[in-house]
C-alpha cells in the first residue's frame, strides 16, 4: 500500500518537473531590436551605424537595420545568441559582434538595445515596464 | 405529521421544489435589480401559452412505454410542412392556422406510422435511435427546403434565389391569430393570450380524457407492464405505433402554435434542438422516463419557462453580463440528465 | 411432435451484409460520387491522408468504452473539452512548438480525468442508457464549459495574453488562432511521397495509441472490462468491481480524446472556441460506426476502415452536389445528414439485430424446455 503511493507520488513529482520542463523549453519570447539612441544608467549611446542582424542562426529582418528603427525577432526557449554585422554602403564593415543572452520564463517582451549592446554594456537587454 | 410532510415532499420531489423556491426568489429580487415584474408575468405566460402544447405532445409515448421523445422534431417538420403549404396557398387568417392544421395532421399521420414500425424495432434503445432520426430528418429536410418548388416571394430567397428562406414571417397570414383571439389586458403590461390558452386547454382536455378511455388505459398498460398486456390480448405494437403518432401530431399542432406566437417559421436547423427544452419542461414538471401525469406537463412548462425567462434577465442585471444562453444551457440539459440517471421502477 | 418454432435464421451471406451495411454502403456512395466530383486521386488521397492523421487518435479513443460495454461514448465531447482548455493555456502563456503541445496534453490530464470521472459515475447510473446520457451529458457540460471560458478566463482565472480575450475584457474569443503550434507535430517529419504528404511523427503517435490499446486488452484491467462488458452480473459474482471498472473505461476514454483533440487542434491550426468539440462526438462515432463497428464491438481497423471511408464521403459530396444539381450548399447539407443517418442507420440495425438474437434465444430456450419435458413424459409413459 505504502509502496504504491511512493510509486504514485514520484510519477506525480516527475510529471511536474516534465511540465516546468517543457514551460521553460517551450516559451515563446518577443525580442524587440531597436537601433537607436538610448541613456541606461546615466551614460548615453548613440546609434550610428546600421547593421545586419541574427538571432539563432536566422536573418532578422530583409534589410539592415537603421538607425532609428526597430525590428523584431521571436525565439523559443532560454538561451540565445545574437549576431550583428556593421553595414555601409551594403558593404560589411569589420568583424562582427557575436554575444549570446538568457531570457527567464518571465520576460515575455524584451528589448535589446544595439548602440548599447555594440558598446559592451551589461544593460543591453531590458524589459519596458 | 412529519411522515405526511416527507412523503408529500418525496411526490413532489426534491428538485422541483428547490426550483419552484428558486424561481420565488427571482421573482422576489426582481424589482429590486430593475426588472419589472409585470413584463415578467407577461412574458411567462406568453411563452408557457408558445411551449405548452410542444411539452404535451411527449405524454403519449411516455405513457406507452417509448420513452421521452427525442425525435419530436419529425411532429415538428409535420407542422413546418403543414405552415408552409398553407402560405404557399396564401390562405390567410383562420382559414390558414385551420388549412396549416389540416396538412399538418395529414404528415404527421405520416411521419409518426413509419416512426413507431421503426421505434418498435429496436424497443429498449428508442431514446438513442429517436434522436438521430430526428437529426437525420432535420438535416434531410434541410435539403428539401432548398428543392421543393415554392413559389410565395414571401417565402422565397429574393433576387431569384431558390428554396425557403430560413425564418419566414407569418405577418399577414396568421400572426398571432390564437394569441389575440379574445385576448385581454390586465394593466398595461401584461396580456392574456387568451386563445392560445383555450386551445392548449382543448388538448390537454383531450388528451385526458383520451386516457380516460378504453384505449387510452390499454395504451397506458401497454407502458407499465407489455407482457400483460399482451397477454389480455392487446395487439402491443399496434398500441405503441398509435401513441407516437398521437405523439407527432400534437407536436405538430404545438409548433403552430409556437409560430404564430414568435411570428416565425423557422426552417433548417432550427429544429434540430427542439426536442430538448419539451424534454427538459416535462422532466422538471415530475415526469419520468416511464410515468407521466397531465399536470406534470403544466408545472413541467410554467416553472421551466419561468426559469427560463427569469434566470437570464435578473442574472443579466444582477452582474451586468449576458449568460442567459448558458444558464439555458446548462439547465435544461441537466434537468435531462438528472432524470436519466434516476433508478427506473422495476418493470416485470 | 407439434409446435415446430422456427428460428429466425439468417444464412451467413446475408448476416455478412446486414453487419457490414454501412460501410458497403459508403464504398458504393464513394464510387458513385467521386468520379463525378471531378477531383484528382492525388488531391484525395492528400485529403484523405490529413484527415486520417487529424481524426484517427480522437476516434481510437472510442474503442475503450465498447469494450467495457457503454456502447458509443458520446462523452468524448468532455475530453475535447479538457483538450482545449489546455491548448488556450498554453496559447495565453505563449508556449510554442512541440514543447507546446507535450505540456497541453499534460495539463490536459487532470482536467480530462476529473471529466471523465464525472461522467463516469452519471453513466454509472443511468446503466441501459449509457448513450442518451452521454449525449446530454455531452451538451450539459457544454454549458459548465462555457461557464469556465466565456465568464471564467479572464475574471477568475488569469489570462496574460489580451490578444485572446474578447472586447470587453473577459471570456475568450470565438477563434483563436494557434500560430505557435500549427502543424509542430505534423512538420517534426514529414515525408512527400509522389505529391502526398505524410506525418511520422503524428503517424508514430497514433500507433503508439494503437499498441496501447491492443497491451491493454490483454492486461488484467482489459480482461475485467471485457467481462464487464459481456455481462454486468457475471462479471460482480467473478469478484469485479463493475462500477469502478466502468468508470475506468470512461476515464481513460476521455483522457486519450483529450489528447485526440489537441492533435486534431494542432493540424487544423484555429480552436473554435465554442464550437470545436461539439461536432466532434457525432462524427467520430459516425466514422467508427461507418468503419463495421457497432454497439458492442468495435476494433482498430473499424478506426481506419471508417474515417477513410467517411472523410473520403465527406470531401466527396459537396462537390459531388455541386456537378449533380448545382447547389454546394446542398453538398454540406447532405454531408450532415449522413453523419447523422449513418448514425441512426447503425443504431436501427444493431437494435433489431439485438432483438433478433434475444428472440432466437428465447425460443431456443423454449424449444430445449419443451424437448426435456416431453422426454420426461415419455419417461413417465414408460414407466
Amino acid at each position: 500500500m505504502k509502496r504504491k503511493l511512493i510509486i504514485r507520488g514520484s510519477i506525480l513529482v516527475l510529471l511536474i518537473i516534465l511540465g516546468i520542463i517543457l514551460f521553460v523549453v517551450g516559451k515563446q519570447h518577443k525580442v524587440l531590436i531597436d537601433n537607436r539612441d538610448i541613456t541606461i544608467d546615466g551614460v548615453s549611446y548613440t546609434a550610428a551605424a546600421a547593421y545586419e542582424i541574427w538571432v539563432d542562426g536566422e536573418k532578422v529582418g530583409r534589410t539592415t537595420l537603421n538607425p532609428g528603427r526597430r525590428n523584431v525577432a521571436y525565439v523559443v526557449g532560454p538561451t540565445h545568441e545574437i549576431v550583428l554585422q556593421e553595414m555601409k554602403g551594403g558593404k560589411p564593415v569589420g568583424d562582427s559582434i557575436v554575444k549570446k543572452f538568457r531570457l527567464s520564463v518571465k520576460q515575455s517582451e524584451v528589448i535589446i538595445n544595439i548602440p548599447a549592446l555594440v558598446a559592451g554594456s551589461d544593460s543591453f537587454l531590458y524589459q519596458e515596464d | 405529521m412529519s411522515e405526511r410532510l416527507k412523503e408529500l415532499l418525496e411526490n413532489i420531489g426534491l428538485p422541483r421544489l428547490l426550483i419552484a423556491l428558486f424561481l420565488l426568489l427571482l421573482f422576489v429580487i426582481a424589482p429590486f435589480v430593475g426588472v419589472r415584474v409585470d413584463t415578467s408575468i407577461n412574458d411567462v405566460i406568453a411563452r408557457f401559452a408558445m411551449n405548452g402544447v410542444l411539452v404535451l405532445s411527449l405524454v403519449p409515448m411516455i405513457k406507452s412505454g417509448c420513452g421521452l421523445n427525442f425525435g419530436l422534431q419529425l411532429g415538428v417538420i409535420a407542422g413546418l410542412l403543414g405552415a408552409v403549404i398553407s402560405l404557399e396557398l396564401k390562405v390567410t387568417g383562420f382559414a390558414g392556422f385551420a388549412v396549416a392544421i389540416i396538412i399538418s395532421i395529414f404528415f404527421a399521420i405520416i411521419f409518426g406510422y413509419l416512426y413507431g414500425l421503426l421505434l418498435n424495432k429496436v424497443k429498449g434503445e428508442e431514446m438513442v435511435v429517436a434522436t438521430y432520426v430526428g437529426f437525420s430528418a432535420v438535416s434531410f429536410m434541410s435539403i428539401m427546403w432548398l428543392l421543393l418548388p415554392f413559389k410565395n416571394p414571401d417565402m422565397i430567397w429574393a433576387y431569384g434565389g431558390e428554396g425557403l428562406r430560413t425564418t419566414i414571417s407569418t405577418e399577414g397570414y396568421w400572426h398571432h391569430i390564437l394569441n389575440d383571439m379574445l385576448s385581454f389586458q390586465i394593466g398595461s403590461h401584461i396580456t392574456i393570450p387568451t386563445g392560445a390558452l383555450l386551445f392548449f386547454a382543448l388538448l390537454c382536455l383531450i388528451v385526458w380524457a383520451f386516457f380516460r378511455t378504453k384505449t387510452g388505459t390499454a395504451m397506458e398498460a401497454v407502458g407499465s407492464n407489455p407482457d400483460y398486456a399482451r397477454s389480455c390480448g392487446i395487439d402491443v405494437d399496434r398500441v405503441r405505433i398509435n401513441s407516437v403518432i398521437f405523439s407527432t401530431i400534437i407536436a405538430a399542432l404545438g409548433i403552430l402554435v409556437y409560430q404564430q406566437s414568435f411570428g416565425f417559421i423557422q426552417l433548417y436547423n432550427a429544429p434540430l434542438m427542439m426536442a430538448f427544452p419539451a424534454i427538459a419542461a416535462i422532466l422538471l414538471g415530475g415526469a419520468s422516463v416511464t410515468k407521466v401525469k397531465m399536470w406534470n406537463v403544466l408545472v413541467g412548462a410554467l416553472l421551466f419557462q419561468g426559469i427560463l425567462t427569469m434566470t437570464p434577465s435578473v442574472i443579466n442585471n444582477l452582474i451586468k453580463s449576458d449568460m442567459s444562453e448558458t444558464i439555458r444551457i446548462i439547465i435544461s440539459n441537466g434537468m435531462i440528465v438528472y432524470a436519466l440517471t434516476r433508478r427506473m421502477k422495476v418493470r416485470s | 411432435m407439434k409446435n415446430q418454432d422456427s428460428l429466425k435464421m439468417i444464412n451467413p451471406i446475408k448476416q455478412f451484409f446486414i453487419n457490414y451495411a454501412v460501410p458497403i454502403l459508403f464504398i458504393i456512395m464513394i464510387v458513385i460520387a467521386a468520379p463525378m466530383s471531378g477531383l484528382s486521386p492525388i488531391f484525395l488521397i492528400n485529403e484523405v491522408m490529413t484527415r486520417l492523421t487529424r481524426n484517427s487518435f480522437l476516434i481510437l479513443s472510442l474503442l475503450i468504452p465498447v469494450m467495457a460495454g457503454m456502447g458509443m461514448n458520446f462523452g468524448i465531447v468532455l475530453g475535447a473539452m479538457a483538450g482545449q482548455i489546455g491548448l488556450i493555456l498554453i496559447t495565453d502563456w505563449q508556449i510554442v512548438g512541440v514543447p507546446g503541445i507535450l505540456l497541453a496534453m499534460l495539463i490536459s490530464t487532470p482536467i480530462a480525468i476529473l471529466f471523465g470521472y464525472f461522467a463516469g459515475i452519471v453513466l454509472n447510473r443511468a446503466k441501459g442508457r449509457e448513450m442518451v446520457t452521454g449525449m446530454m451529458l455531452g451538451y450539459f457540460m457544454n454549458g459548465i464549459y462555457q461557464l469556465l471560458v466565456l465568464y471564467g478566463m479572464g475574471k477568475i482565472i488569469p489570462i496574460r495574453d489580451k490578444s485572446i480575450l474578447l472586447s470587453r475584457g473577459y471570456g475568450i474569443r470565438n477563434a483563436i488562432s494557434l500560430d505557435g503550434i500549427r502543424q509542430s507535430l505534423d512538420n517534426v517529419i514529414k515525408l512527400n511521397i509522389l505529391g502526398v504528404q505524410i506525418p511520422l511523427v503524428t503517424l508514430g503517435v497514433i500507433a503508439l495509441n494503437c499498441l496501447f490499446i491492443i497491451w491493454f486488452r490483454k492486461t488484467k484491467l482489459g480482461q475485467d472490462m471485457r467481462t464487464v462488458g459481456q455481462d454486468m452480473e457475471v462479471a460482480r459474482v467473478a469478484g469485479i468491481d463493475v462500477e469502478k471498472t466502468r468508470i475506468t473505461s470512461i476515464v481513460i476514454s476521455t483522457v486519450l480524446a483529450a489528447y485526440g483533440m489537441i492533435i486534431y487542434l494542432q493540424n487544423i491550426g484555429t480552436i473554435n472556441t465554442y464550437n470545436s468539440h461539439e461536432q466532434i462526438g457525432f462524427f467520430a462515432v459516425a466514422a467508427l460506426l461507418v468503419g463495421g463497428a457497432s454497439v458492442s464491438k468495435a476494433s482498430i481497423i473499424n478506426v481506419f476502415i471508417g474515417v477513410i471511408l467517411f472523410h473520403t464521403v465527406f470531401i466527396v459530396s459537396p462537390r459531388a452536389g455541386k456537378e449533380l444539381i448545382g447547389s454546394a450548399q446542398l453538398g454540406e447539407y447532405f454531408r450532415v445528414f449522413i453523419t447523422y443517418g449513418v448514425i441512426a442507420f447503425s443504431l436501427v440495425l444493431y437494435a433489431w439485430r439485438n432483438r433478433i438474437e434475444a428472440e432466437n434465444e428465447r425460443k431456443k430456450a423454449m424449444i430445449l424446455r419443451r424437448v426435456s419435458l416431453q422426454d420426461e413424459e415419455e419417461e413417465g409413459d414408460n414407466v
